[in-house]
């Protein structure tokens, strides 16, 4: 359940609907059209969701479906850029859930990823979803605690934990 | 700065990352979600399953009851009147909600590093909102207490939800997974959320507690009321109409310092009840504990989600609740109490130069 108290969210990109206000006298903004909104935010979201899957196939798939929900909702949406940014993360943190054992299972596609990264790939992939989430939304994205609890819907408390016993176990992968 | 950091200094990883990333290579496809969206739609709105079946019976039982000249009373499987006649208990009006009290640690424990402000906004938060408790008893503690609740804002999208088919009359979809905190969403045929249940329990027990639970429609906000629980569950926290959230402060580990531990701790004024804030993100087991003081202060509530994590929750002034969260190897409620009896209320000025919370602040007011 999402907590009573929600966090402040700054410095995130927030795909502001910019609306065409007639009664100002300055020339308003033209209001963002669904493919800039799309143009702007898919790259960022693929990346991101490829480092916190380990797949970049699997990330195209939750990114598409997210963008999905977010055209579907368009008209309704004042600002759609948390949405996407929410609406991303629960479809990793689903595909993370149905993917973990088969990827155990099976060998990475050749070119999901870079062949280079494959370490940091396997030693994010021991991270549960939370711990993994948190430490590319802190060390890649530059969130704070506060802007990544409020994407993983969880108490700011609750991302310092994640954030340090994941990088223990990166440390421990890792070196 | 501890051993592990000089194995993987976070600037490195924040590069790792960074290049690893600029290695994706990203497919943009905007025709395949447009085409997706208005010629394949997918199945996100979910079917309205309880409705078809309510109306095939009211349209059977009038047609039965034209022919025999008879009233159609039609019976409902959960009552959906707009006045319940059950009113959930109010806020105590003695209550007070507090915008200006601000968290200091006299005494910062090393291993928790540096503390850093924080504010906790309240926004979707302000609206009428009914909580209540269940749980087993177990001889010294609450077992695996199961937050209700209905007008609590959630970020949970139905879409993302397994889906429990009809329970009780109405969709219902879970979240979560097997060992950590689990909620279940059910919404009104328009898809709206009505009521959500969360705790560390296994779906069926809460779709057991689900099936006890009558929820009351209305025009305004949903409530409800609950029934016969499974044997086992009793109500700890009776529905009751929560306090209207306001916005807080509070003081956590930075994410950057290389600490060997964390630390948070956060003013809380928006619910009634210490176990509420104790079992929120999943609560084990929930165990009272004597901390001194007098009246509301003398307990506090805790519980240990992990072997390595204390969250403990008490009150330092009446209408004042706090929550401590800690994690470190080895910790222990001792310690967390400990830690808590280190912290008082001060002003923001006071606050501010402690924690150089003056950009913090600054956000707060230009958002307010």
């Amino acid at each position: 359940m999402k907590s009573a108290l929600s966090c402040v969210v700054k410095g995130m990109s927030m795909g502001v609907r910019r609306v065409v206000d007639q009664s100002v006298g300055v020339p308003p903004l033209p209001p963002e059209s669904f493919a800039e909104f799309y143009q702007r935010e898919c790259p960022r979201q693929v990346r991101r969701a490829t480092l916190i899957l380990g797949s970049a196939e699997a990330a195209h798939d939750a990114v598409h479906d997210a963008f999905v929900a977010v055209f579907r909702r368009w008209d309704d949406l004042s600002v759609a850029g948390p949405y996407l940014e929410r609406a991303v993360l629960n479809r990793c943190r689903d595909v993370g859930r149905r993917g973990l054992v088969a990827r155990r299972k099976t060998p990475r596609p050749a070119a999901d990823v870079a062949e280079i990264d494959t370490p940091l790939y396997d030693a994010l992939a021991t991270l549960p979803f939370s711990q993994r989430a948190a430490v590319v939304l802190r060390y890649y994205h530059q969130l704070t605690e506060v802007e990544i609890a409020e994407l993983l819907h969880c108490r700011p408390g609750s991302v310092g934990p994640w954030i340090q016993r994941g990088l223990r176990r990166l440390r421990k992968e890792l070196t | 700065m501890n051993d592990l950091a000089d194995q993987l200094p976070e600037g490195r990883l924040s590069n790792l990352l960074r290049e690893a990333a600029e290695r994706v290579g990203v497919r943009p496809d905007i025709g395949a979600v447009v085409d997706e969206t208005t010629v394949y739609p997918r199945l996100i709105e979910r079917p309205n399953v309880h409705r078809v079946p309510s109306i095939v019976f009211l349209a059977t039982a009038s047609a039965a009851a034209l022919a025999v000249g008879l009233a159609v009373v039609v019976p409902t499987v959960r009552d959906r009147s707009v006045d319940p006649g059950v009113q959930p208990a109010e806020v105590d009006p003695t209550y007070r909600n507090h915008t200006d009290v601000y968290p200091l640690l006299t005494d910062t424990p090393a291993w928790a590093g540096d503390l850093t402000a924080n504010v906790l906004r309240a926004s979707g938060a302000t609206q009428r909102r009914l909580l209540a408790l269940v749980a087993r008893r177990g001889q010294d503690s609450l077992k695996a207490p199961i937050i209700i609740s209905s007008g609590e804002p959630t970020t949970l999208d139905v879409a993302d939800g397994e889906s429990l088919g009809d329970v009780a009359g109405y969709p219902a979809f879970l979240f979560g997974d097997a060992g950590a905190l689990r909620t279940v969403l059910v919404t009104d045929a328009d898809g709206a959320v009505l009521l959500a249940l969360s705790g560390l329990a296994e779906p069926d027990v809460l779709v057991a507690v689900l099936e006890a639970v009558t929820v009351h429609e209305s025009d305004s906000a949903p409530t409800f009321t609950i029934g016969e629980l499974p044997a086992g569950l009793d109500v700890v926290v009776e529905p009751t109409v929560q306090p209207r959230a306001v916005d807080s402060f509070g003081i956590a580990t930075s994410a950057d310092a290389t600490a060997d531990g964390t630390l948070a701790i956060e003013v809380v004024t928006d619910l009634s009840d210490l176990r509420f804030y104790s079992s929120r993100d999943g609560a084990p087991d929930l165990r009272s504990i004597f901390i001194g003081g007098t009246g509301e202060q003398l307990t506090a509530w805790y519980t240990m989600p992990t072997a390595d994590s204390v969250v403990l929750a008490w009150k330092l002034d009446p209408g004042i609740a706090l929550v401590l969260t800690a994690t470190r190897d080895g910790i222990t409620p001792s310690e967390a109490i400990r830690i808590a009896s280190d912290v008082v209320l001060t002003d923001q000025a006071t606050w501010s130069d402690a924690y150089d919370a003056a950009a913090i602040i600054a956000a707060t007011e230009a958002s307010d």
